[in-house]
């Protein structure tokens, strides 16, 4: 992962918690990096690290904390860093979703040292389409969800999300149907 | 002109089509080109960017491609933004980009680069702060005047501060590169010390060691090393920080600090067993002694001291310390002492002292620390305690100890010093006996002033004394006592004289007590021996020997014996004893009134002394005229004490003081009390020797004057001695008697055998009487009553009898007529009884045969004149049979044989029943006839014979009527006394009749007499009625007034005691239906030989369709038997040939033959049908019967056998009321215990069920003991649950089976026993469950 993930969440516990529980998160996962350069890949594990981290010290779930977080990337983060960016995704949460795909794609291409995920649209309906997510990354289908629920607050047209094909019961992708 | 656009430029520029090129676009590169299509045909492969005219920045990159074939210019190109920001204003999206555009992807770089450039920003800044706080602490680090190195791996120096050089005067330069061990240490560095410090070292372990550091000069200080690994991000060694303090200033302070403590505690352990400490911050307390505690525990370095402490201290005392440690807290004390006690672990209490002082106060003055010691102080307290205990009893020995202990000056005998006790012991105030010597002459008795001098003299003599004397005190009491002492010399010479006294007065009391009591004891021997065996000729003598000895006992001065006359209301004196020089008063004191002396008297009769202790005092007490008696004879005291004898007062003793007076103690009371018995003994033993002879005298009149003959013998029988009495009946003369042997004396035969039996006898001791017949010389026989008793000698031997011989001749004359008389009587009460068993027989055969063809007759068509004879016959019959039945009543009232049935009944029922039998007879009379009363109160139902109430009632009613000739006859009936289970009731009679004599009422109605001999004549009947009645009430235990005026009227009163019953106590009347059906078609064999018997007997059964065969006696019946098939056979008693009983025995044990048989008999004496039956007979008829007793007793008796039987039960048992069984008797027993009913009823059960299943197997197979004894064990349940129909018959089967055997009877019994066991079980199981 670039450094602007584990940023992020850095960011997302220090403003909602305080930066003493950032260094405890910091200090139970072991991970010494005293600053995370956004641009860098990092290993995957430190995110990981974090985020186990960060639900023993806060005593929520992974999942609940990969919700969270994949929310604040979404309402935070990006917007704060690639306001522009996302707005470009398209002018409404469909339009975004629509995008999505395509906007990954140009991602890989500028970040050669990402890999990021695949993404699929189906079943587009007027308020509902089935989004495919396909990604070598394990255990990123709560951060999934966190980003998906954090687009539907950022269009303010709240999601309600349908797992409908999961790796764990045998499928090669996860899919969600995300209706507004 | 623009003729097509793309998507994405007619949404940033709306439609343009159709509009001119040169007006929407300016061509920025290249530049100066012109806008006509031939000139721009010739951009192509050129870089054109575009500028929208009206739009300051917004350009297009691309570039001309020319079709000529179609003359059309097309422009490719995408817009130019400068940041993303810009495309999101221009409202495209991602999409409206072409995929190949990679302009978005660039202003997502250039984004990056933007984020980039802030992140090394701030890494840059993170840095510099980081950098500064580096600087910071190199500089604190270089500038601390602590000594710090920094090593690498192998231990060699490679920073050095300032610090560092100062403290140990090397230079920089000669520090790095070597190790802290090569600079520092010296000779008395601790190499422990180092060694530790190295070993942290190389295992890059922290470590702090405090050791002696050498200078550069040789010098040394103390050093603390503190040292710590440094390690990078990869946990590397980066070096190790050494951190070096000078603390020898601290450690010198510290060192004087525990020498200081050592020292301080070494005093507190010298002064305490224990020293401790407290901390108030930590809360802390430790002791300096653990090992060695005083409470003996096992304290651990863990133990919470303090808690410790706490919990072993007597809870008691726990305050005090709690107090204590709260003023430390508060500061209101700095050190304290305290006193209290802890519980050893033996559960030995230890007394500690506890002493401490605040050492340490933090700023507010509170104390941090205090130190203390813990003393064992417990045998210094136990000594304390023992002391206080010590003083305390030796205090107390003096306050309590009786005997006194002085010392005196001597010779002044000036007092030192005298125990508290002599207060008591002298009467005096302890100041009296302390200030001077003038209180000791007075206080010693004046008889023993002597004893006083000859102490004074033994003291100089010998130095000692014990001596006894007296005191008197003030309150005039003497005192012995013992004083013992001894003389001795103090230091400077002066003598004193030290000692004890003791009060020995009780000693002294029990002494003279004793002796005293030595002395009433000799007294007491010496008057018994006097009295006991004393010859009564010298009584008066011994009298007068013993008032002089017990007077001087008693140290009276008079002693005296008077006796009373209580008739005269005197006393008199009968001996006196005078001390010399007393006058004798003897003379004064004959018959003394006893009235001026009521008080004396008084006290005599309750069997008190009277003791005057002082006379002059008398007067006072209000006895002034006993005083003037008594001390007109010098009297000062006397004491009296009563004599009596048996309950009769009959004198006194008594015993005067003249000279002084006398207090008589309890012993000396006692013994004039046996004086004065053993006086009433003498008294008693001369009476009696005087009586007894007056008596042998008196006795021997007696015998000479009533005849009685007297004749002692010896053993021998030899006559010794016979009064004139005896010689007169004997017919001999004295002389002739004694001498001769009394059996030789003509007696018969018989008598001497007789005789000399009893004189045997005599031997064994046996006194008696008999009678014997005596032959007198002239040969006259005479019957003698004899008693004869053993005659013995003083010693006790038995040397002959004595007899006393009364003549009975006349007597037994006497006695043979009344035997015979008695003989005579008895044998006329049999002709009497046989004459009316005869009678009844007689006369009710031939009644039986008149009635019964009465009823006969009655049934046949009769004219009216026919009918009148009938009815009179009838009437003459029935009248007859009531003489007949009152003749009966007599004699079974005289033979003692009447019973009484004791039922339920309705004595108002009985009344009107009376009533209304008698009412037309008394209206024949014109007699007005009412029951005038009946009180309501009388109980509805009553136990009693109704039918003799009955018959009494109508005996006393058909009198009055038949007396009475005009007025009325009532009734009434009245309560008069209601007991809780009886009442008595008032039945009268009143008439206005001839009334009766006075003479006749008391005369007890004899038998067979009427008032006088007219009356029969005048009114007829047999006399008999009042008797009888009388009789009958009189077996009823009532009685009978009567109150009669002749020619006024009688008034007769029947009280009778009757028991209260209960509805169910009355009989439930039979309703019993003559039914031609059970006897139809029967077969019965009548026999009898009275012809008009039998005849009725035929005439009434063939109305009842029965078959009837006829036998004139006994023998002809068993012919019938044999020849005849026969359901019953009515069988007469009395006949000729052979009777009904022998002809039963034979049909049943020889014919053995079962059917019923029914005696008719005439015999019809109460326990008549029980005779019967016993013989073999089923039933029971009493001649003369009417037509209704003779079928019922038939059916009855068929109505048992097993075919009819259930038909009857069934018609019979739901009118049955008369319970077969009750629960009554078990219930009482049981007082209300459920579970013991219900217990008996299963056993009853069980019993019932089982035994007569027994009886039936064991009668089956004639086995008849079993029979008897299964009969004898269910008796008592059967009882117990009251079954009356077969009470009776189980008695019966167990006396009579085993004679009966199969019999009838037995089979009877048994049959109906079964029946009714099963219905009662059945019934009771129903009931129960």
């Amino acid at each position: 992962m670039y450094g602007l993930v584990n940023k992020s969440i850095q960011n997302l516990v220090e403003t909602n918690f305080g930066p003493d529980k950032w260094e405890a998160i910091k200090l139970k996962s072991g991970i010494d990096i005293d600053y995370f350069i956004s641009t860098q890949p990092y290993d995957d594990s430190v995110t990981f690290k974090l985020a186990v981290a960060a639900s023993e010290v806060l005593g929520i779930s992974v999942d609940e904390v990969l919700v969270a977080f994949g929310e604040w990337w979404i309402l935070k983060t990006s917007m704060e860093k690639y306001g522009g960016l996302m707005q470009a995704g398209g002018n409404n949460l469909k339009e975004f979703l629509m995008n999505l795909p395509l906007f990954h794609d140009r991602i890989m291409m500028i970040y050669p040292k990402l890999t990021p995920p695949e993404f699929k649209i189906s079943e587009v309906e007027d308020n509902s389409l089935v989004l495919h997510y396909f990604s070598k990354r394990e255990g990123l289908v709560s951060f999934m969800r966190g980003l998906l629920l954090g687009l539907g607050k950022l269009y303010e047209s709240p999601v309600t999300l349908e797992h409908t094909l999961s790796k764990t019961t045998g499928s090669d992708h996860e899919a969600f149907k995300v209706s507004w | 002109m623009v003729i097509c656009q793309g998507s994405s430029l007619q949404k940033l520029l709306g439609d343009i089509q159709k509009k001119r090129f040169d007006k929407l676009f300016e061509i920025v590169r290249p530049g100066n080109v012109s806008h006509k299509l031939d000139h721009l045909k010739n951009l192509e492969n050129q870089t054109i960017l575009l500028k929208i005219k009206d739009r300051d920045n917004l350009l297009f990159r691309g570039q001309f491609d020319y079709y000529p074939d179609s003359k059309l210019l097309m422009f490719w190109g995408t817009p130019w933004f400068n940041s993303i920001e810009e495309v999101v204003e221009t409202n495209l999206s991602l999409s409206d980009f072409a995929p190949v555009d990679p302009l978005i992807d660039l202003l997502h770089l250039v984004k990056n680069h933007e984020l980039v450039t802030e992140d090394l920003k701030h890494l840059v800044d993170t840095v510099n702060v980081q950098k500064e706080k580096l600087k910071e602490l190199s500089y604190v680090a270089s500038a601390n005047s602590n000594g710090i190195l920094y090593t690498d791996e192998k231990g060699n120096i490679t920073y050095v501060n300032q610090g560092f050089l100062k403290m140990t005067g090397f230079e920089e330069k000669e520090v790095l590169g070597k190790t802290p061990v090569e600079l520092g240490k010296g000779p008395e560095t601790d190499l422990e010390e180092i060694q530790k410090m190295l070993q942290a070292f190389f295992s890059l372990q922290p470590f702090k060691v405090e050791l002696k550091h050498y200078r550069k000069d040789g010098t040394w200080f103390w050093a603390r090393i503190n040292g710590q690994i440094m390690r990078d991000n990869e946990e590397k060694f980066l070096n190790c920080f050494s951190l070096i303090e000078d603390i020898t200033e601290e450690k010198k302070s510290k060192e004087r600090l525990k020498t200081f403590e050592q020292t301080f505690q070494k005093v507190l352990e010298f002064s305490g067993d224990n020293v401790w400490e407290h901390d108030f911050r930590t809360e802390k307390t430790q002791f300096s002694n653990l090992s060695n505690n005083f409470l003996g525990l096992d304290v651990q370095e863990a133990t919470d001291l303090a808690k410790f402490w706490y919990e072993s201290i007597v809870p008691e005392d726990l305050t005090l310390l709690q107090e204590n440690d709260r003023k430390y807290r508060a500061g209101e004390i700095s050190s304290h002492e305290l006193v209290y006690r802890i519980r050893h672990r033996n559960g030995a209490v230890k007394w500690v002292l506890d002493r401490g002082i605040v050492i340490e106060k933090n700023s507010k003055g509170k104390p941090i620390k205090i130190i203390g010691t813990h003393s064992d102080i417990t045998r210094q307290k136990e000594s304390e305690q023992e002391l206080l205990a010590v003083n305390k009893k030796l205090e107390s020995v003096l306050f309590e100890l009786k005997d006194v202990i002085w010392a005196v000056t001597f010779p002044e005998l000036e007092s030192i010093f005298f125990t508290p006790s002599a207060e008591d012991l002298f009467e005096l105030k302890m100041e009296t006996i302390m200030k001077d010597n003038s209180w000791i002459l007075p206080l010693i008795y004046e008889k023993d002033h002597h004893v006083f001098h000859e102490i004074i003299q033994e003291a100089v003599e010998k130095k000692e004394f014990s001596r006894e004397l007296r005191l008197k005190t003030s309150s005039g009491k003497i005192k012995w006592i013992h004083v013992k002492g001894r003389l001795t010399e103090e230091d400077g010479g002066a003598l004193r004289l030290n000692g004890i006294l003791s009060d020995i007065s009780e000693r002294k009391r029990t002494e003279e007590l004793l002796e005293a009591q030595e002395n009433l004891k000799n007294i007491l021997i010496e008057l018994s021996t006097t009295y006991i065996n004393m010859d009564l000729q010298e009584v008066d003598e011994k009298i007068q020997a013993s008032l002089k000895r017990i007077g001087e006992f008693v140290d009276a001065d008079r002693a005296y014996v008077f006796s009373y006359d209580l008739k005269a209301m005197t006393c008199s004196c009968n001996h006196e004893w005078c001390a010399p020089g007393i006058a004798p008063q003897i003379q004064n004191t004959q018959q003394v009134s006893l009235n001026d002396i009521p008080e004396w008297l008084e006290a005599h009769r309750r069997g008190e002394s009277f003791f005057v202790p002082e006379v002059s005092a008398l007067k006072e007490q209000g006895f002034d005229q006993l005083q003037g008696v008594l001390e007109e004879q010098g009297i000062k005291s006397l004491i009296a004490i009563p004599m009596i004898l048996g309950k009769e007062l009959v004198g006194f003793v008594g015993f005067d003081s003249v000279r002084h007076s006398h207090k008589y103690s309890q012993k000396e009371v006692e013994l004039l009390f046996v004086f004065a018995q053993m006086l009433i003994n003498v008294q008693t033993r001369k009476q009696s020797e005087l009586r007894i002879i007056q008596q042998e005298e008196k006795f021997r009149n007696i015998i000479s004057n009533m005849s009685l003959g007297l004749l002692e013998v010896d053993n021998e029988e030899t006559v010794l001695h016979a009064n004139q009495t005896f010689c007169e009946m004997a017919g001999y003369r004295m002389e002739d008697l004694i001498g001769t042997k009394a059996t030789d004396l003509l007696l018969t035969e018989e008598s001497k055998k007789t005789l000399l039996k009893k004189s045997a006898s005599r031997k064994y001791g046996n006194s008696d009487s008999y009678e014997l017949q005596y032959k007198k010389p002239d040969g006259e026989l005479r019957w003698w009553h004899v008693s004869g008793a053993p005659n013995y000698n003083d010693n006790g031997q038995l040397i002959g009898s004595i007899g006393i011989h009364l003549d009975i001749t006349a007597q037994k004359k006497l006695e043979k007529e009344l035997i015979r008389q008695r003989e005579e009587a008895e044998k006329s009460r049999r002709s009497k009884e046989l004459f009316f068993a005869n009678m009844s027989h007689e006369i009710r055969t031939p009644m039986n045969a008149i009635v019964g063809m009465g009823e006969q007759l009655a049934k046949t068509p009769l004219n009216e004149s026919q009918k009148g004879y009938l009815s009179a016959i009838q009437v003459s019959a029935n009248h007859l049979m009531v003489v007949l039945k009152d003749i009966l009543d007599l004699s079974k009232l005289e033979a003692g044989k009447m019973t009484l049935e004791v039922i339920g009944f309705d004595l108002k029922e009985v009344l009107g029943r009376a009533k209304k039998m008698m009412t037309p007879k008394a209206e024949e009379k014109g007699l007005s006839f009412s029951i005038r009363e009946f009180d309501p109160r009388i109980s509805k139902v009553l136990k009693g014979d109704p039918f003799r109430i009955n018959q009494i009632i109508l005996n006393l009613v058909s009198n009055s009527i038949k007396f009475t000739k005009k007025g009325k006859v009532t009734m009434a009936c009245r309560l008069i006394e209601d007991h809780e289970q009886v009442q008595v009731i008032s039945l009268e009679v009143e008439d206005t009749g001839i009334g009766m004599d006075t003479e006749f009422i008391s005369g007890d109605f004899a038998k067979y007499v009427q008032e006088d001999s007219s009356i029969t004549r005048k009114y007829g009947g047999t006399g008999l009625g009042l008797s009888i009645t009388k009789e009958l009430i009189n077996l009823m235990e009532g009685e009978m007034r009567i109150t009669s005026q002749k020619s006024e009227g009688t008034q007769i009163h029947i009280i009778l005691p009757l028991e209260k019953g209960v509805e169910s106590d009355l009989p439930v009347e039979r309703q019993e239906q003559l039914s031609a059906d059970p006897l139809k078609g029967k077969r019965i064999l009548v026999v009898d030989d009275n012809d008009f018997n039998r005849l009725l007997a035929l005439t009434i059964l063939e109305q009842y369709q029965v078959e009837c065969f006829t036998a004139n006696n006994g023998k002809e019946a068993i012919d019938k038997v044999k020849s005849t098939d026969l359901d019953l056979i009515l069988m007469d008693i009395q006949m000729p040939v052979m009777d009904g009983v022998k002809a039963t025995h034979f049909i049943r044990n020889q014919l053995h033959a079962d059917m019923p048989i029914i005696a008719l008999t005439a015999f019809a004496l109460k326990g008549d049908e029980q005779k019967y039956l016993n013989q073999g007979m089923n039933g029971f008829i009493s001649k003369p019967f009417q037509e209704k007793d003779l079928i019922l007793a038939i059916s009855r008796v068929l109505g048992h056998q097993p075919e009819i039987q259930e038909a009857t039960i069934e018609s019979k048992e739901p009118v049955s009321e008369v319970p077969r069984y009750s629960l009554d008797e078990l219930n009482q027993i049981a007082k209300g215990n459920e579970d013991f009913v219900q217990k008996m009823i299963e056993i009853f059960c069980t019993n019932a069920k089982e035994g007569m299943k027994e009886i039936r197997e064991a009668f089956d197979s004639e086995d008849y003991d079993t029979v008897r004894k299964v009969a004898h064990k269910i008796k008592p349940s059967i009882k117990m649950m009251r079954i009356r129909e077969i009470s009776e018959e189980v008695v019966e089967l167990e006396k009579q089976i085993l004679s009966e055997k199969n019999s009838p009877k037995m089979t009877q019994i048994i049959l109906h026993m079964e029946d009714i066991l099963q219905w009662v079980v059945q019934d009771i199981q129903l009931n129960t469950k």
